[in-house]
C-alpha cells in the first residue's frame, strides 16, 4: 500500500523536553494511533504534522493532493461564529458559490447529525456538538489526512461510542486517512488499524491494533501497558459506580438508608447437589456471595470470603480497585438492586441439575444461532465445557494456576495472561463467565472486535449497563 | 459574613478614604459648575470648544486605531529583526510628560518639514490639525499596548485552523481578528477617544489656546480659569466629567458583552 505520510529522523527541543528522533510511514486509507501518557509528545508530534510549528529537524513529506484537516483537543471553534458559520467557513475562503455551500453544510450536518443546531453558538453546545462541529468544518473540505487531537477525551462514553461509528462513517464516505492522538488504550484499539506508542518523545513500538497487548523486551512499554489496563479497571469500576447511583437517584433511593446482607454461602447453598468435581466452589477456591436488599437477591463468585451488614452507600464509598472482596460484594449488592427494580433476571445461581441444563441451553443457542466452530472460552466451567466439545472445537483460559495445563474434557486448559492474543485470533466466538467481572479481567473481553457473550450470574445487573451480551438460563428465583 | 481581621480593616479603611478623596473632588466639580451647565452649554465660546474638541477626538480616534490595529497585531504575533527595538521605542511616550511630547512635535513641526506641510495645505503648528497630531501621539503608544493585550488573548491556533481551512491572510485578518475583537477594539476606541477629548499638554505645546481658533473643553477651562470666570470653567469641567461617565458606563456594558476569545485555562 502507497504511503500518505513519512517521517523521517524527525527531531524538535523545547527546553528540557525532546521529541525524535521519529520514523514513521503512514499508509493511504489507515487509521493510526499515538497512544502516549500525557506530556509524551504525542500532540506535538501531530501538531508538527499539521504544521504548527516550522522549526524541526528531520523531514516530513505528505503525499497529499487534498487538504490536510485537523481537530483539536478543545476543538478550537470560532466562538464569533454560529455552527453553520463555522462549518462553511473553509468554502467561504475558496469563494465557493453559496448555494453550493448550503448544500455541503447540509449533507455534513445530517451526516453528523447537528443540522438542528445551524444557528447556535459554540458556547452553547455539548461537548459531543462541539466535537460534530469541529468535524464537519473540517470534513466538508474533503481532507485526504485526518488528524484528532485527543478528540473524545471531554465525552461521556455513550457520546463516544456514537462518534466511533461517526467517524468510520465519514472516513468511508471522504476515503481520507485517520491519525489521531489518545491516552486510551480502549479507543487506540476500537478506532485504529496499526498504533504507535510514543513514551519520553520517542515512539517505542508500532503494532497492529490487535497486538496491542503483547509482552515485549521493552520494560517500560510493558509497565505502561499494564498501567492502562489499571485505568480500563478504574473506568470500568467508576461507571458500574454512577450507573448504581443514577439508579437510586432515579428511584427515589438516594439519600435513604438502604441496608444490604451479604454473606459466604455454602456450597450447598450455592450449587445444591456437592458430589461433582472441579467446581472452584467445591475446592475452596471460591465462594459464593449472596447479597439480599428488600426481599431481592444478588449473587456473585468471589475468591475473597466475605460476611458484611450495611448501607449501600459504604458498598459505592469503597474503593473498588484496592480489594476483591468490596469488588465481589459491590457486584451481588448491585444484582441484588437491579433484580429488585426490575433491570435485571436472573441473578440467582442455578443449583442442583441446573448447571448441566444450563450448559445445554447455552449450546442449543449458540447452535441456533452462529455459524461456529471454533469457541474460546474463557474461564474454566465444567458442565459448558463438557457441552460445548460435542459440538465445536474448544479452547479453555483460566486464570487458577491448579487448572492451567489440566485436561478437561478432553481440552488443556491454557494459561489466560499466556496466549490471550492467540486466542484473539483463533477464536471465531468468545464465551466468558461473568465473574471477571469480580477480578477485573473482563476489561480484556469488553471492547474488542470480536464476538462476546459472558454466562453465569454475576454479571446480571451490569450487564444491561455494559450493554453486553448474556446468557443465563438458570430457573432460580430470588 | 467573616468577621475582618485588622490587616484588611486597615485596607478598606484605605480604599474608603481613596474613594471619598475621588469622590471629594468629583462632588466639588458637580456643585460649582452644575449651576452654570446651561449657560456653558449656550455660550458660543463653549460650543465652540465642544465641537473643536469632538471633531479632533473622533479624527484622531480614528487614525489611532486604524495605526494601533497593525501595529499590535504585529507586535505580539510576528517575529522580525529589530522588533524589540521598535516596541521599547513605541512604548517611550507612555513614561514622558505630555508636556514633553509637545516640545517635541512643536520642534519637528516648526522646522522645514513642518513648513512643507503647511505649503501642502496641512499647517499643524497653531492650527486645529495640530490638537489631532497631539491627540495621536499622546494616544497611539497607550492604544498598541491595549490591543496587544487583546490579541494575545486570541487563541493562535484560530489562527492556524483558519489557515489550514483555507483563509488567506487578509479574509483571516478580517474575519478572525477584528471580527472576533470587535467589541474590544470598540471598547479601546471609546477610551482613545475619551483620552483625547481630554487631552491638554502636548496640545497646548503646539497649537497653544486661541479662544474661538484651536478651543478645547480642557482649553476652555485653561483660559477661563485664566481670565478668572471660574464659574464657565467649571461648567466645562462638569462637561468632561459627564463624558467620561458617559464613556466608562458603555465599555463596561460593552465588556461585559464582550465574547470569550477561546484561549484554553
Amino acid at each position: 500500500m502507497d504511503n500518505i505520510l513519512e517521517i523521517e529522523n524527525l527531531k524538535i527541543k523545547f527546553e528540557e523536553f525532546q521529541l525524535g528522533p521519529i520514523n514513521l510511514d503512514i499508509q493511504k486509507g489507515e487509521i493510526f494511533a499515538l497512544l502516549g501518557q500525557t506530556g509524551a509528545g504525542k500532540t506535538l508530534l501531530m501538531e508538527m504534522i499539521s504544521g504548527f510549528y516550522k522549526n524541526y529537524e528531520g523531514n516530513i513529506q505528505i503525499f497529499s493532493k487534498r487538504p490536510i484537516g485537523i481537530v483539536f483537543q478543545d476543538y478550537a471553534l470560532f466562538p464569533h461564529f454560529t455552527v453553520e458559520e463555522n462549518i462553511a467557513y473553509g468554502l467561504k475562503c475558496r469563494n465557493i458559490d453559496k448555494k453550493e455551500i448550503n448544500k455541503s453544510v447540509e449533507d455534513i450536518t445530517k451526516l453528523l447529525g447537528i443540522d438542528h443546531l445551524l444557528k447556535n453558538y459554540p458556547n452553547t453546545l455539548s461537548g459531543g456538538e462541539k466535537q460534530r462541529t469541529a468535524l464537519a468544518r473540517t470534513m466538508i473540505l474533503k481532507p485526504e489526512i485526518l488528524l484528532l487531537d485527543e478528540p473524545f477525551s471531554a465525552l461521556d462514553i455513550a457520546t463516544r461510542e456514537k462518534i466511533y461509528n461517526e467517524i468510520q462513517i465519514v472516513k468511508d464516505k471522504y476515503n481520507c486517512t485517520i491519525i489521531f492522538v489518545t491516552h486510551d488504550f480502549n479507543e487506540a484499539v476500537k478506532l485504529a488499524d496499526r498504533i504507535g506508542i510514543i513514551l519520553h518523545g520517542k515512539i517505542r513500538d508500532i503494532v497492529p491494533a490487535n497486538k496491542l497487548f503483547i509482552e515485549r523486551e521493552d520494560i517500560e512499554v510493558n509497565e505502561f501497558l499494564r498501567m492502562g489496563k489499571q485505568n480500563d479497571k478504574k473506568d470500568l469500576f467508576d461507571f458500574l459506580k454512577n450507573y448504581m447511583k443514577e439508579l437510586l437517584e432515579e428511584n427515589g433511593l438516594e439519600g435513604k438508608s438502604i441496608c444490604i446482607q451479604a454473606k459466604g454461602l455454602s456450597p450447598e447453598e450455592a450449587i445444591g447437589i456437592t458430589e461433582r468435581k472441579d467446581y472452584p466452589i467445591l475446592t475452596g477456591q471460591e465462594v459464593m456471595l449472596s447479597a439480599e436488599f428488600d426481599g431481592a437477591k444478588g449473587q456473585a463468585f468471589t475468591s475473597a470470603p466475605c460476611e458484611y451488614k450495611g448501607s449501600i452507600q459504604d458498598i459505592l464509598e469503597n474503593d473498588l480497585l484496592e480489594s476483591e472482596y468490596d469488588r465481589a460484594l459491590f457486584i451481588a449488592a448491585l444484582n441484588a438492586l437491579t433484580n429488585r427494580l426490575g433491570k435485571a433476571n436472573k441473578t440467582i445461581h442455578c443449583r442442583n441439575e441446573g448447571p448441566e441444563k444450563c450448559a445445554l441451553s447455552i449450546r442449543e443457542y449458540l447452535m441456533d444461532n452462529y455459524d461456529i466452530e471454533k469457541i474460546a472460552l474463557i474461564g474454566y466451567q465444567p458442565a459448558i465445557l463438557a457441552s460445548l466439545v460435542q459440538n465445536y472445537t474448544v479452547r479453555v483460559l483460566d486464570l487458577n494456576p491448579s487448572n492451567i495445563g489440566e485436561v478437561k474434557s478432553g481440552v488443556v486448559v491454557e494459561d489466560g495472561k499466556e496466549v490471550y492474543e492467540d486466542i484473539l485470533n483463533w477464536s471465531e466466538l468468545i464465551l466468558c463467565t461473568g465473574s471477571t467481572i469480580c477480578n477485573g479481567s473482563i476489561v480484556d473481553y469488553l471492547d474488542i472486535d470480536k464476538e462476546v457473550i459472558f454466562f453465569g450470574i454475576t454479571l446480571a445487573g451490569a450487564a444491561p449497563a455494559l450493554e453486553v451480551k448474556r446468557l443465563c438460563f438458570t430457573e432460580e428465583t430470588s | 459574613m467573616k468577621k475582618k481581621n485588622g490587616m484588611e480593616i486597615a485596607f478598606i479603611s484605605l480604599l474608603v478614604f481613596v474613594a471619598t478623596f475621588i469622590m471629594l473632588n468629583i462632588l466639588i466639580i458637580f456643585i460649582q459648575g452644575a449651576p452654570y451647565l446651561r449657560e456653558a452649554i449656550l455660550s458660543e465660546e463653549i460650543r465652540f470648544s465642544m465641537k473643536t474638541s469632538f471633531i479632533t477626538a473622533t479624527t484622531s480616534t480614528i487614525v489611532v486605531m486604524f495605526l494601533a490595529i497593525p501595529s499590535g497585531y504585529v507586535l505580539e504575533r510576528m517575529e522580525f529583526k529589530g522588533k524589540k527595538i521598535i516596541s521599547s521605542i513605541i512604548e517611550i511616550p507612555l513614561s514622558l510628560p505630555y508636556l514633553v511630547l509637545g516640545v517635541c512635535l512643536l520642534t519637528l513641526f516648526a522646522s522645514d518639514f513642518g513648513k512643507l506641510l503647511r505649503q501642502l495645505g496641512f499647517p499643524v503648528v497653531f492650527h486645529r490639525n495640530g490638537i489631532i497630531v497631539a491627540q495621536i501621539l499622546v494616544n497611539l503608544p497607550f492604544v498598541i499596548s491595549m490591543v496587544r493585550n487583546i490579541i494575545k488573548e486570541i487563541d493562535p491556533r484560530f489562527e492556524f485552523v483558519a489557515k489550514k481551512l483555507g483563509a488567506r491572510s487578509w479574509y483571516f485578518f478580517y474575519t478572525i481578528v477584528l471580527k472576533m475583537c470587535k467589541q474590544s477594539f470598540i471598547s479601546i476606541a471609546l477610551v482613545c477617544w475619551s483620552r483625547a477629548i481630554g487631552e491638554f499638554g502636548a496640545t497646548l505645546m503646539l497649537v497653544g489656546v486661541t479662544r474661538m481658533k484651536t478651543e478645547t473643553l480642557p482649553g476652555s477651562i485653561y483660559l477661563n480659569i485664566s481670565t478668572g470666570d471660574n464659574n464657565l470653567a467649571m461648567a466645562s469641567a462638569l462637561l468632561l466629567l459627564i463624558i467620561a461617565l458617559l464613556v466608562q458606563l458603555i465599555s463596561r456594558y460593552l465588556s461585559k458583552s464582550n465574547i470569550i476569545l477561546g484561549r484554553k485555562g
